[in-house]
């Protein structure tokens, strides 16, 4: 089961997603994209992140930071 | 899916799509049949680009399909699967019970993810077509720890 912390990271993805989805502006999805690589950052600093994001919490591939993919590909 | 975008082919199933992501349905003769509602993209769409197509906030036509495999692969896998009975005075059962089959017909209702243009995906749409999903017990409804986190819901152009 993920920790407390992990979870309000999991869960801030979702919502991130949900806000990227929101919008068509593509400065205020890059800058969503920006936050969402910080907290995949933030969970793979914690060296307990176990489960993937379901694909509603998940950005297009394109968007998608580069470290969820190494990290996962692991 | 890495594979498909690499390569043009090979994407996974629908099946494995659905057992990856989970999946909800209906059922009205005690899960002989289960129903759900899924995404009807073009057939040449690759599902990797589906998927991109979603998770930025497009919609797609909306299906419903006897999904009744993919519950039995769940089974099959071991993976979770819940199940409870939803009881209708039965007058309100001839309304779902029309409603589900209008579905079956063609849908209504586009598939997409919260948020989206569809905001209508397997889970909400079992509320769409006016099946209770909750029993009333405040306590229930408070124990949904997750739904303080989502302050505003946005409905799309679902239906």
């Amino acid at each position: 089961m993920a920790t407390p912390v992990i979870a309000q990271c999991e869960d801030l993805l979702g919502r991130l997603a949900m806000r990227y989805r929101r919008t068509a502006d593509c400065a205020q999805r890059k800058q969503i994209a920006q936050e969402y690589s910080n907290v995949v950052d933030q969970l793979i600093q914690s060296g307990a992140w176990q489960e993937s994001p379901p694909p509603e919490d998940q950005l297009p591939h394109g968007d998608m930071p580069s470290a969820y993919y190494r990290y996962w590909k692991q | 899916m890495d594979e498909e975008r690499r390569l043009g082919s090979g994407g996974p199933s629908h099946e494995t799509c659905l057992l990856y992501a989970g999946h909800t349905g209906v059922s009205l003769d005690q899960g002989k049949t289960i129903y759900g509602f899924n995404p009807d993209p073009p057939a040449s769409r690759p599902i990797s680009g589906v998927m991109d197509d979603l998770a930025a906030g497009l919609a797609f036509d909306g299906d419903v399909r006897d999904d009744t495999p993919i519950f039995a692969a769940a089974n099959k896998h071991g993976l979770t699967v819940v199940s409870f009975d939803v009881l209708f005075p039965d007058a309100s059962f001839v309304v779902l019970e029309n409603t589900l089959q209008n579905e079956i017909k063609g849908s209504r209702f586009r598939y997409g993810f919260p948020d989206g243009d569809g905001d209508c995906n397997c889970t909400t749409w079992l509320e769409r077509i006016g099946l209770p999903l909750l029993t009333g017990r405040m306590r229930e409804f408070t124990s949904l720890a997750e739904i303080a986190l989502y302050p505003s819901r946005r409905f799309g152009k679902c239906a």
